[in-house]
């Protein structure tokens, strides 16, 4: 053995508190080459941790130390590295506010490395997300692309043959999966069977038999007889909901206002009374009984107003249950708004779309509806 | 290249349920309109139908003239005319069949009969 193997035995003993075996060794090596320039380094770290040694077990002889590497734990953190790689001049000192120092150094680096991962952790989840969007936005319009081609194709039944490869092939190119396609395509059959549906009993009048007829449609459409059933309820509470909505009062001195309105209430089921002046629609309320009341805020000049109309109109306690819906400019909204308006009363401005005013009908009335339900 | 079928008939609603009928039939043909006799007489000096549904009862000339003007035409008188009326009494369908009526389809209509009949004179698949 040269001197080095005797000397990196020397630290292993070192490390492992075995002081007289690493002093023995270090004496080897200086028989073995007296010049090497590591053995008084060695020796001045033999000293050095057998004088911190004693420092941290005063009641152990250094002699009878465990051979256990554990009892250096705070010294393996700081211990000197092995002679051959480091700088043989500089040893390092092992003092306890120093450890503290690198513990607290320590902490802060795992802390700063739990951040960033944290961070890391972040930004993956925020990608995954934005990945799973742009998916999910590629399926939506590969579908909404195949739905599209879908309603052409069934727009008058079941598509050709040709249509048929039509849109099989466009399922091909946009990757759209097979149960997707069944999905969409009935979706889309059932839609399409529902309009014609509607078509043919707006025109029944015109046809010899309905049921013939949608019995006719149903094969022409290639739906089944269960889908047909499941269909049937839906199509059923549709046909109800479109029939006979109820009777609208509808006051505005605006000519056109009624012009536009009325005619589209009534196709939707209503039956509406108009009246010019709030004067005109009392006496109107005296023969019918309203089941909504639509009323302009405006009035003719001397004539009353929507608002006194609305007050006339709440003095009367069999009216509480009626929606009564004020039709304001723009420029009231924040005005009635403000006022204490009851919970079947409500405001929309006249130039809003009929679409944006049947929906508050609506809403109203369905409210008024749950309202009386929970009386009964 | 598909047959034409001339739908002559005033009552919109009606021509709108004879469209939705052969829309969905998928018969190789095209639908024309004409409103009234004057109307269709015009039309198949242009082109020429394969087959003529004929209303009887319209304003400005009615059916039976117009099947009388149409029958009356050499060049036109092949021309298949099914009578596409509400009238059902025997009069009315012996009326229609004297001027030349190749059948007389009383209203209201159903579809899968109106088809048939369709491609009973225009022979399309």
């Amino acid at each position: 053995m040269v001197a080095k193997d005797h000397l990196l035995a020397s630290d292993k003993y070192l490390k492992n508190n075995l002081f007289d075996k690493a002093r023995e060794e270090i004496q080897i090596a200086s028989q073995v080459d007296p010049t090497n320039p590591y053995i008084s380094a060695f020796e001045e770290r033999l000293k050095l941790f057998e004088e911190t040694y004693i420092k941290r077990h005063p009641n152990i002889n250094p002699q009878n130390a465990p051979q256990d590497s554990n009892a250096m734990n705070t010294m393996v953190v700081t211990q000197p590295q092995p002679v051959l790689m480091m700088n043989p001049t500089v040893a390092p000192p092992i003092e306890s506010p120093r450890v503290s120092s690198k513990e607290e150094l320590l902490t802060s680096t795992i802390m700063e490395m739990r951040h960033q991962i944290e961070e890391l952790n972040r930004a993956l989840n925020h990608e995954r997300l934005a990945r799973e969007e742009i998916v999910t936005q590629q399926l939506d319009a590969s579908v909404r692309q195949l739905r599209a081609a879908l309603e052409k194709a069934w727009q008058f039944g079941a598509p050709k043959n040709n249509e048929s490869e039509e849109v099989k092939r466009l399922v091909r190119i946009l990757n759209i999966s097979s149960d997707v396609e069944t999905s969409v395509t009935r979706e889309v059959k059932l839609t399409m069977y529902g309009k014609a549906v509607k078509e043919v009993i707006a025109k029944r009048k015109l046809l010899r038999s309905s049921s013939s007829t949608l019995e006719w449609l149903r094969k022409i459409y290639q739906v089944s007889i269960n889908e047909y059933l499941e269909y049937e309820s839906h199509f059923l509470t549709e046909l109800v909901t479109s029939q006979f909505r109820g009777t609208m009062l509808f006051v505005s001195p605006d000519e056109k206002l009624r012009g536009d309105f009325v005619p589209r209430f009534k196709e939707i089921g209503f039956a509406v009374a108009s009246a010019s002046t709030a004067e005109e629609a009392l006496e109107k309320v005296e023969k019918l009984n309203p089941a909504i009341v639509l009323c302009d805020t405006m009035s003719e000049k001397g004539g009353l107003s929507g608002f006194k109309f609305l007050h006339f109109w709440r003095t009367r306690s069999k009216n509480q249950t009626v929606p009564f819906i004020l039709l304001c400019e723009p420029l009231e909204e924040n005005e009635i708004r403000a006022s204490e308006l009851k919970e079947a009363e409500g405001f929309i401005s006249k130039t809003c779309e009929f679409d944006e005013i049947n929906s508050m009908v609506s809403e109203k009335l369905q409210h008024i509806r749950e309202y009386i339900g929970t009386l009964t | 290249m598909g047959k034409v079928v001339l739908l002559v008939d005033d009552d919109e609603d009606n021509r709108e349920l004879v469209k939705f009928v052969v829309s969905r039939s998928r018969l190789d043909l095209e639908l024309v309109i004409a409103v009234n006799g004057l109307d269709a007489i015009q039309y198949i000096k242009i082109k020429r139908p394969d087959l003529i549904l004929m209303d009887m009862q319209m304003p400005v000339m009615d059916g039976y003239e117009a099947v009388s003007v149409i029958k009356g035409d050499p060049l036109y008188s092949s021309i298949p005319i099914v009578a596409f009326t509400a009238q059902a009494r025997p009069e009315d369908i012996a009326r229609t069949r004297s001027l030349g009526c190749v059948e007389h389809y009383t209203k209201p209509m159903d579809p899968e009969e109106l088809l048939n009949t369709i491609q009973k004179y225009i022979g399309s698949e």
